[in-house]
């Protein structure tokens, strides 16, 4: 991923009454990724979410959209922003028709046939001449996607995006995120205080803590250098653990029947010959990746996970 | 450009897709309409004006010999001077029930809740945006704050406009349908500064819904700069409601500080220096108050401008 990051966000520093909320974090985002904006309630991530967009100054430090600054080029940056903060609020007694004929009417190039388009997108065509407080808060949401992705941005920011949604509609979102980051290209922000679900829809998570950014994590690709633990379900378990005695950098561990040992991804399948040349049964073998969960605790310190 | 007008036709579709807004117009019609019967009711069959105008003079002729009271002697005195002089001059006073008679005492009784409208509308504008988090879209675009924020006021200014139309719409309509049209080229007279005026009624009419719509317009500035600045609706509705009711009461007690000629609820009723009324000061004339006015204009917009360009949003 050496391409130009569609987000750069430099030094950026951010007092309020002369307290720290966010101490100078660094971090880009690319096309076509998603990154994921983790943290506890109050660590930060809608206050950073807010300068990203300009809703909040920028006390030290920079934002570039696509190169341009958000503190000196507003329009030339938000040109290429979409975005939700935290709920999606429309004009609730207006139809969502004309709430995307109202931001229509803010952006450059937006005709009556891309808002259909986008409406289809959504997935809004048959109650999109209702009133919005109509809506249920999944359609409401689909709403303010549509409202984000009018003016065809780079950028898609979406602060809590499975707020309030049911599984039904947070598999939809998850599914519908991934879309537009990898068929469209979009570099697209997540935020969230729930790990599992950012699993399974970032390519990249930032952890935030105290204002401060505690690391940057890959979440799919481990790389082949990187440990994981194995587990092998053999029998007997006793003699394996023998045989991978002199594999992996830490001893082998037994746990059941089964044999426990850190293994890089290459010698998974040099381990497995090993034991099927001993005459040893091979029930299962399964790769038990380092869940974010045990980063996240590993980087938060295991504490005020909310 | 092309922009900035859709910008402001949204605010206006934002004003009147709102079911409230209707309510209002509402209520100024219904209002006419119950003042108009209510007219209709009390007038006397006027057949001749000649008569009871003498009538009047008789009588007020009585009053000023029985009377003590020095003030109140000058004051019959002066009316009875009109009233002879339209006798004497065969003009016909502008009746109650007559449409152009009807749209000038619609203009007198019902312009404070004009204000009192406006100040609803203009009062609401940038606060509800906050308090419902809609203000995060609104400037999540292209537009700067600076287009936003100048959007929503001249929508503003557009949406009182057009409520002075319908205010003089509203009265024209309701006067014709209950008085029947009967001309609008009735003259009234006014004494000023011990001296008879003459005026034609529609041009005094014009004059004072024109000054109507700057005193309207400065308090929906008013209301607006307090949504702007405080972020609360009720907080802007209520304190431009509120200095618009009970300021009069306040000026009068304050007239005789020369200082209270500064204050800007002093000057924003411009039609104190038409004929026949007096400036609540001694010695403010027109071009004072228009003065001040523009003092505190520049003062109000510069702060609340700067304010919405320069805060954090944190709705």
């Amino acid at each position: 991923m050496q391409k130009q990051p569609a987000v750069e966000i430099k030094q950026v520093t951010k007092v309020i009454r002369g307290r720290k909320i966010i101490d100078n974090i660094n971090f880009s985002i690319y096309p076509g990724e998603v990154f994921g904006f983790l943290g506890p309630n109050g660590a930060g991530k809608t206050t950073t979410i807010r300068m990203i967009v300009g809703l909040m100054g920028i006390t030290d430090g920079e934002i570039l959209i696509k190169g341009n600054s958000i503190k000196t080029s507003h329009g030339a940056a938000m040109k290429h922003i979409g975005a939700i903060v935290e709920n999606p609020e429309m004009y609730k007694y207006l139809s969502g028709y004309l709430n995307l004929v109202h931001f229509a009417r803010m952006s450059d190039n937006v005709d009556k046939k891309r808002i259909d388009e986008v409406i289809e997108l959504v997935g809004l065509k048959n109650r999109i001449q209702d009133k919005v407080k109509t809506y249920s808060l999944g359609m409401r949401q689909r709403l303010g996607i549509a409202q984000a992705l009018l003016h065809s941005p780079d950028v898609l920011i979406l602060d809590e995006p499975t707020n309030g949604l049911d599984p039904a509609g947070i598999r939809e979102m998850r599914h519908y995120i991934r879309n537009l980051a990898e068929k469209e290209g979009l570099a697209v922000i997540v935020s969230s205080h729930l790990l599992s679900e950012m699993e399974l829809m970032c390519d990249r998570i930032g952890v935030l803590q105290h204002g401060k950014m505690l690391g940057v994590q890959q979440v799919h690709e481990l790389s082949s250098e990187q440990t994981q633990m194995v587990s092998f379900q053999v029998e007997p378990a006793e003699q394996a653990a023998i045989i991978l005695r002199d594999m992996g950098s830490k001893k082998p561990q037994m746990k059941d029947d089964k044999v426990l040992i850190e293994l890089t991804r290459d010698e998974i399948p040099v381990a497995a010959a090993k034991l099927t040349k001993e005459a040893i049964n091979i029930y299962g073998i399964q790769a038990e990746t380092k869940t974010l969960e045990d980063t996240f605790l590993e980087l938060t310190g295991g504490k005020e996970i909310v | 450009m092309s922009k900035f007008i859709g910008l402001v036709r949204n605010e206006h579709m934002k004003t009147f897709r709102r079911l409230s807004t209707w309510i209002l117009l509402g209520i100024l019609l219904g209002m006419f309409i119950l003042i108009a019967g209510i007219t209709k009711y009390y007038a006397e069959d006027g057949g001749n004006w000649r008569q009871s105008s003498e009538q009047q003079v008789a009588e007020l002729q009585k009053q000023a010999e029985q009377t003590e009271d020095p003030v109140y002697a000058a004051s019959l005195q002066e009316d009875m001077a009109v009233l002879q002089y339209q006798l004497d001059n065969d003009i016909a006073p502008i009746q109650t029930d007559s449409v152009l008679g009807f749209m000038l005492d619609a203009l007198l009784n019902c312009g404070p809740f004009l204000i009192m409208f406006i100040a609803i509308i203009a009062g609401g504008m940038v606060s509800n945006e906050f308090s419902t988090g809609t203000i995060k879209l609104l400037l999540t675009k292209t537009p700067s704050r600076f287009s936003v924020l100048t959007s929503k006021y001249v929508s503003m200014l557009f949406t009182t406009f057009l409520f002075t139309v319908a205010f003089l719409l509203f009265s024209f309509i309701v006067g014709v349908i209950f008085f029947g049209f009967d001309g609008l080229t009735a003259s009234r007279v006014v004494l000023d500064n011990g001296e008879i005026v003459k005026e034609s009624g529609l041009g005094a009419l014009s004059r004072d819904i024109g000054y109507g719509f700057i005193q309207v317009a400065f308090y929906g500035t008013i209301a607006f700069a307090l949504s702007t600045l405080f972020r609360n609706s009720a907080l802007a509705i209520g304190f431009s409601i509120f200095i618009a009711l009970f300021f009069p009461t306040i000026s009068y007690l304050i007239a005789r500080y020369d200082w209270s000629k500064y204050i800007l609820f002093n000057n924003l009723d411009l039609s104190a220096y038409t004929p026949g009324n007096t400036p609540i000061v001694d010695g403010m004339t027109l071009g004072f108050s228009v003065v001040v006015m523009l003092v505190y204009f520049i003062i109000i917009t510069a702060i609340t401008w700067l304010s919405f360009i320069k805060r954090d949003v944190t709705a």
